[in-house]
């Protein structure tokens, strides 16, 4: 495949909720290997975006293509074993589970024992069993958690419930992984820390695209970025191209930001993009 | 060589599960097994139906304890289990009767030989009415299933009463034959000695509980869990929700037909009256009594709804009338108390404590 051929390609995807655009033929293609960020202010569409990749929304019009194949009309779990895994907004742990078991259940999604195997304790289940759990603590590794394997997931702290919702959202097996809004409640050092881990994930063949407000850490990780504002695609391309442009500086920072002088332009130096972050909100 | 690798596998086997036939263990299954043999019938009827309600139990606690599935009309697949049964081995006296000569046909000898087999027809039937009730309903959540459900519970109790042709209606069918055991020229008539269908429901329930087990512990046990816990990431990691679900109500529907067959062979008679919404109660009561999504708080749980009133019964005799009010306090103030039951499962106690947690 050559490199250009996208992993995911949205085409004028569409999504209304009665009245209301929440996107408008949006088009969008992450490229293999790439960490791709998905920007725009509150209400823009992002998540709907998230929400109609994986299958929790059916979009009103236009197409997904995950490899070249539509997979509209998947149900969300098809679409995960399909290759696609997400985290959320608002952690969605199993706070009952222990960090171990939650990533197990990830895990789970590529094994195939089904009720009577597991009855039977075949030895296809049993091996599966002692695999996804090597596996599964192999990626608390990964993210630097495997002490934590047992404490019950409910109980850590914010940081860490975030790093095991990435483990068992990579326990499916990805090749794209949906990260939305990973750094939200974090503090900058962890942050820093999950900039690592993103680049480590990539490093082993997983694509990423990630829904993100800060721009310091959008800016210094992604290679490319598109971005949404009311439901339409207003720009796209690499992160210093998106910076300088002028209708994402007026999504961001309101009409007339554009002719103000040094500003949100500044953030394009790299140093000054703490602007851009503050300008949101 | 095939062999010797077999034989240390086995040795293997024996010696990893060693420490589960440690002391207790043994001591356990010798009072379940012995102590029975030195009660009075009567005693031994209340640790029948002990069993039997535990048998219920543990499949309910499939569906309501660990995939979260609040199920109100599951005596309808105990009724299906017991009608399987009935008209099956009594169908020639139904019919007898249905025709107005009131003949009272012995069933044919030949269901005697393949009465086991009408076991796992029981288990067929409830769980195919399972799957019927299930898969258009596993859709809904909470509160829209548990309507659904506690309807169905209505409609088979409904039809039986009414489906005179083949229930005999209101009279119920009456007749039905004890199993019996033919085993290599040992043959062992079922009669109304309540010890062997203590031990058969003892296998039953041992069988039961090693099933439940391991799917507790497996791929299976966990989706159940993370459906319970967040449904919509469950499908997000990949959990085929509508069809754990439907395995959930298919194992405890199938459960309470297997019940049902065992029922309705004891007591040779079925009819609707046994299968009302209180009966599904009583036994959801046991499930959350003894503690949601627990395996041993189902039996515990069975034997302290069973037993207790029995017992206090005995002692008061004028208790009778108040038993559902005594029964319903009770109740309340565990579930004020204990609200995890009286075995709780970690997790459950654990979604509790987050629930109440201030966020």
């Amino acid at each position: 495949m050559p490199p250009s051929d996208p992993l995911l390609e949205a085409r004028s995807l569409t999504k209304r909720f009665g009245g209301l655009r929440a996107l408008h033929n949006v088009d969008l293609a992450v490229v293999p290997g790439q960490i791709h960020g998905l920007i725009g202010p509150n209400g823009a569409g992002k998540t709907t975006f998230f929400n109609l990749v994986t299958g929790v929304l059916v979009p009103t019009s236009g197409d997904i293509l995950l490899e070249g194949h539509s997979i509209v009309g998947r149900k969300p779990y098809q679409v995960t074993r399909a290759g696609i895994a997400r985290t959320f907004q608002n952690i969605r742990l199993f706070k009952a589970m222990t960090a171990l078991e939650n990533v197990m259940v990830g895990v789970d999604a590529r094994n195939r024992a089904g009720v009577l195997e597991a009855v039977l304790r075949t030895r296809r289940s049993r091996r599966e069993e002692t695999g996804g759990g090597r596996r599964a603590m192999a990626l608390l590794g990964q993210m630097g958690i495997a002490g934590l394997a047992n404490q019950v997931a409910g109980n850590l702290s914010y940081g860490d419930q975030r790093r095991v919702e990435i483990a068992r959202a990579l326990g499916t097996g990805p090749k794209l992984l949906l990260l939305d809004e990973p750094t939200a409640g974090m503090n900058p050092a962890e942050k820093v820390s999950l900039t690592g881990l993103i680049r480590d994930v990539r490093e082993r063949g997983v694509t990423i695209l990630l829904i993100e407000h800060d721009m310091k850490f959008v800016m210094g990780l992604c290679e490319e970025i598109t971005v949404l504002d009311f439901g339409e695609r207003i720009a796209g391309g690499r992160p210093e191209e998106v910076q300088r442009d002028p209708r994402v500086i007026e999504a961001y920072l309101g009409r007339g930001a554009v002719e103000g002088p040094p500003g949100a332009g500044s953030s394009g130096s790299g140093t000054g993009s703490g602007t851009g972050s503050g300008g949101r909100e | 060589m095939k062999l010797a690798g077999r034989t240390e596998a086995l040795g293997t086997w024996v010696r990893g599960h060693r420490a589960a036939a440690s002391g207790p263990v043994v001591a356990g299954l010798l009072i379940v097994t012995l102590v029975p043999l030195r009660l009075s019938t009567y005693w031994q009827s209340v640790l029948v139906d002990t069993l039997l309600f535990a048998l219920l139990a543990l499949g309910l606690n499939v569906v309501v304890g660990f995939a979260g599935l609040l199920d109100l009309g599951y005596v309808a697949f105990y009724a299906i289990g017991n009608y399987a049964f009935a008209i099956v081995t009594a169908g020639t006296f139904s019919k007898a009767l249905f025709f107005g000569n009131g003949l009272h046909l012995p069933p044919p000898p030949m269901w005697h030989d393949w009465m086991w087999l009408l076991v796992l027809a029981g288990l067929v039937a409830a769980m195919v009415a399972g799957v019927v009730l299930g898969a258009p309903t596993l859709r809904l959540r909470g509160d829209y299933l548990a309507i659904v459900t506690l309807g169905f519970g209505e409609i088979v109790r409904i039809s039986a009463r009414n489906f005179d042709s083949i229930t005999v209606g209101p009279r119920g069918i009456t007749a039905i034959p004890h199993p019996e055991l033919h085993l290599f020229g040992w043959h062992y008539a079922f009669g109304l000695d309540p010890r062997p269908y203590y031990y058969l429901l003892l296998v039953l329930v041992a069988l039961m509980v090693g099933v439940v087990v391991r799917l507790d512990r497996s791929r299976i046990g966990r989706a159940w869990v993370a459906i319970r816990e967040d449904e919509l990431a469950a499908a997000a990691m990949g959990v085929p929700t509508v069809r754990m679900k439907l395995w959930a109500f298919a194992i405890g529907a199938s459960t309470a037909g297997v019940a049902g067959v065992v029922q309705a062979s004891r007591v040779n008679f079925v009819s609707p009256d046994g299968f009302t919404l209180l009966t599904s109660i009583f036994i959801l009561s046991m499930v959350v009594l003894g503690g949601m999504g627990n395996i041993w708080g189902s039996i515990v749980g069975a034997g302290v709804i069973v037993i207790v009133p029995e017992v206090i019964r005995r002692a008061i005799p004028s208790f009778q009338q108040y038993r559902f009010l005594v029964f319903g306090a009770v109740l309340v103030v565990v579930m004020i108390f204990r609200p995890q039951g009286l075995i709780p499962s970690r997790r459950r106690a654990m979604e509790l404590e987050t629930a109440d947690a201030p966020v």
